[in-house]
């Protein structure tokens, strides 16, 4: 049976520029959410988007999957993300692993602080750490992927999520306790 | 470790959660559409555009060299003062379209300085409909827009900008195929999460879902793997099932609901179906509603499901006219009603009842012949005859085994195959019972276990039902410590002490199961109709009864929404939540008695989709 995104797809591998339209604006919700995690502003994310749209409408024609539009989509707006960091340098300078103890945090931190703060406070981090952090807890990558796709040690990305969770759980602490004082 | 999973599920949870900021949507789309202008993308077939565009201008500076060769040749010939040679070629090399090889040639890639570029370059782009439709109002006004040097993006983008305040900016409407793509983006988002359980077949499994749904998956219902992954979703709350676009209809016919859920087994990412001698039980939460008379239904998707609908492109801004049905599921009922039932301690005790297979009486004699399992008496044989002749007054007991088919009984034509087969009742062999007969007689119990038994039927054990014809004198038993074969269906831990009294049924499949009872009412049926005031495929909406647990989705035509079947007079709410002209969510909840004049001037308010959720939760009971 013909789905609407079905129908899309025939569109944009015939390159109609209005069936184009609709998937980009379809995906845009979900996808810009993930570009504004990794470029940090409106901007930098459209261009993300944008990059993996261009990269999504170059390559249509070779998409067959039916019913996994969205994971495809998501896996490229991802590797542009990827890019995008990569191409600001933030992991020439690779730290080496020196393993420590689990940073042990209570969920109950977040509750405190809105989405927008978190957010805000993960992009502060350093910017090799907070990608791989971003890498390993929204989207799913596992140490093995971070360190394929950035070209790190599997060690360096667990001591990135590591070092991510200790500044984290800093960070909150500390404006709890402001907070609470003022 | 789980400190820390929790913390990614919580971050996790907060993004979900979190509504994307679609402010730049048309920006970016525009920076977009300059990038996706012709011979951006890769030419399928042939020689690549550039390629192509690069031969044909080595072609024509061979031409022209040759030709200025030629030229300078004959010029040499005739006029010894001419050019130099390579002062003509070089002059010729100038003129090269340098700007026409860079414009020709497609970027591969596109960067982020190239997108900002894109703004003030000179493409023109494809002009989307829904901004020609938007500027035509204003064409006037923005005609002292255009100059000579702008790109056609560049004064796209000054007619564009200013309709954000202007006051025809409500004329900017959506492509119906976008609305229900928004739709079915928006309703994927109010799915219910599953539950997730993963379970060792090889043993009885008891699965307590968060809504309070029980199930009871014995050993070997899946094959007895280990790693089974079950899951589940449950429907109980009105919120849940408007906003997962379920409703309680059966073929058209009006049901009352006790609960909705969905359920999957799958081992090794492939589905397992159930063995059919070991079924699992449902045990529904208790709820306020008469659980009598429920029924189990199994839910098919019907093909025309609002999110699932083939949406043909030139449909995109004609709407839909044709009728059609918005629910998604269709609920048959199976013949199977759900029982009140209770968990029982059973006792295994060793069964020496009065069933003897035959007796011989005389006047000087009885004799009484018993069948026995040589496998499972606990006493010796004498020690047994001797029982039997004191608390029966026989005067010889025989004992025959079974083994040699002596008191086979047969039923049926065995020579066509239509035959079944029982034994009589075996003498010595232990037996469960229930725990509380066991106790009454003093009997030693050599083990205990917990089973699941019908309320409304009275326990009788299925060994001994033959035999006692419900007579619990004619007993007498003994502790034994033979370990036989268990003969009811499943075991069950302490774990569901809790479940006593609950409704349940058996399920031989998994899926959409509906726990229902038909709608029986002697009012006089209508059809009830709801007018959007827009196309009313771009929205779903539900009817949800006052007094009932019920809620129907009806047929849509044009901006109509019909629901059939509907009882006059009830007190019910509409429930619509769609897409506007904007593209915005909104949703409406009226309240309203079923009549048969068109209801009209629904309300819509927009909305989040955690504002959706937090609105309709106020719906249920």
């Amino acid at each position: 049976m013909e789905t609407p995104l079905h129908i899309l797809v025939q569109g944009c591998k015939k390159q109609e520029m209005q069936s184009q339209q609709q998937l980009y604006k379809h995906f845009y919700p979900d996808m810009i959410k993930i570009c504004f995690r990794y470029g940090g502003d409106a901007d930098s994310a459209g261009s993300i988007y944008n990059n993996a749209m261009l990269r999504v409408f170059q390559n249509i024609h070779a998409y067959s999957e039916e019913g996994k539009l969205g994971g495809w989509i998501k896996a490229i707006v991802v590797n542009c993300c990827i890019d995008f960091c990569k191409k600001k340098n933030i992991f020439k300078n690779a730290t080496p692993y020196i393993a420590e103890e689990e940073v042990v945090m209570e969920p109950d931190v977040f509750d405190r602080v809105g989405y927008k703060e978190v957010v805000r406070v993960i992009n502060e981090l350093p910017g090799a750490t907070a990608t791989v952090f971003k890498l390993f807890v929204y989207d799913g990558f596992t140490h093995k992927q971070i360190a394929e796709q950035l070209n790190i040690s599997e060690g360096t990305s667990k001591w990135h999520v590591s070092e991510a969770k200790k500044l984290l759980k800093k960070k909150f602490e500390r404006q709890w306790v402001m907070k609470k004082a003022i | 470790m789980q400190h820390d999973n929790s913390i990614e599920n919580k971050l996790r949870e907060m993004e979900a959660m979190e509504q994307p900021d679609l402010s730049q949507v048309d920006n970016h789309w525009q920076q977009m559409q300059a990038i996706l202008q012709p011979g951006s993308l890769p030419v399928k077939k042939g020689w690549p555009k550039w390629m192509l565009n690069t031969l044909s201008v080595a072609a024509l500076l061979v031409l022209i060299t040759a030709a200025v060769l030629y030229l300078s040749s004959k010029n040499d010939s005739n006029n010894k003062n001419g050019l130099p040679k390579g002062e003509t070629v070089a002059g010729q090399n100038d003129v090269t379209p340098k700007e026409d090889l860079n414009n020709n040639t497609a970027a591969p890639f596109i960067t982020d300085s190239i997108v900002k570029e894109t703004k003030a370059a000179l493409h023109i782009p494809t002009i989307d409909p829904s901004l020609v439709y938007q500027n035509k109002d204003h064409s006037n006004d923005d005609a002292k827009n255009w100059t000579v040097g702008d790109s056609l993006l560049g004064t796209m983008k000054l007619n564009y900008t200013p309709c954000e305040t202007c006051p025809g900016k409500e004329d900017a409407v959506l492509s119906n195929v976008e609305r229900k793509l928004r739709l079915t983006s928006l309703f994927t988002q109010l799915e219910k999460r599953e539950q997730h359980f993963t379970i060792d077949n090889s043993k009885d499994t008891l699965l307590q879902f968060q809504e309070g749904t029980v199930v009871l998956v014995p050993a070997n219902s899946f094959g007895g793997m280990n790693g089974v992954e079950f899951t589940a979703k449950e429907f109980y709350k009105t919120s849940d099932i408007v906003l997962n676009q379920l409703n309680t209809a059966s073929n058209k016919e009006q049901l009352e609901t006790g609960g909705m859920m969905e359920l999957t087994a799958k081992y090794k990412g492939s589905e397992v179906k159930i063995n059919d001698t070991r079924p699992l039980v449902l045990f529904m939460p208790e709820t306020n509603y008469d659980m009598k008379n429920m029924q189990l239904f199994f839910g098919e998707h019907t093909a025309q499901s609002t999110s699932t609908q083939a949406i043909q492109l030139d449909e995109k801004l004609n709407g839909i006219s044709k009728k059609q049905v918005s629910n998604s599921v269709n609920w048959i009922a199976r013949p199977q009603y759900f029982l009140r039932r209770k968990v029982i301690t059973e006792a295994r005790v060793l069964n020496i009842a009065n069933i003897p297979w035959l007796v011989h009486e005389t006047n000087k004699k009885k004799v009484g012949y018993f069948v026995y399992d040589e496998d499972s008496v606990a006493m010796d044989k004498s020690e047994l005859k001797k029982v039997l002749k004191e608390k029966y007054g026989y005067t010889k007991v025989k004992l025959r085994s079974s083994i040699r088919n002596v008191f086979l009984i047969t039923y049926g034509d065995v020579d066509k195959g239509l035959f079944d087969r029982d034994y009589s009742e075996h003498i010595g062999d232990s037996i469960w019972m229930n725990k509380t007969d066991a106790d009454r007689y003093k009997l030693n119990a050599v083990s205990l276990r917990k089973v699941v038994v019908d309320e409304s039927v009275p326990y009788v054990n299925t060994n001994i039902a033959a035999g006692t014809r419900g007579n619990p004198e004619n007993l007498l038993m003994r502790s034994s410590s033979n370990p036989l074969r268990d003969t009811l269906p499943f075991t069950v831990n302490n774990a569901i002490s809790d479940i006593n009294y609950r409704y349940s049924v058996n399920l031989d499949k998994l899926g959409w199961i509906n726990c229902d009872r038909f709608y029986a009412d002697n009012r006089k049926k209508i059809e009830f109709k709801v007018d959007l005031a827009d196309s009313a495929t771009n929205y779903y909406t539900m009817l949800v009864f006052d007094k009932l647990n019920s809620m129907m989705t009806g047929f849509i035509s044009g901006n109509e929404v019909a629901f059939q079947n509907i009882p006059i007079g009830e007190p019910v709410k509409v429930i619509s939540i769609g897409i506007n002209k904007k593209g915005e969510t909104v949703y409406s909840v009226t309240h309203t008695t079923t009549s048969e004049q068109e209801l009209r001037g629904l309300q819509f308010q927009t909305t989040s989709v955690p504002d959706l959720k937090a609105s309709l939760s106020k719906l249920d009971k």
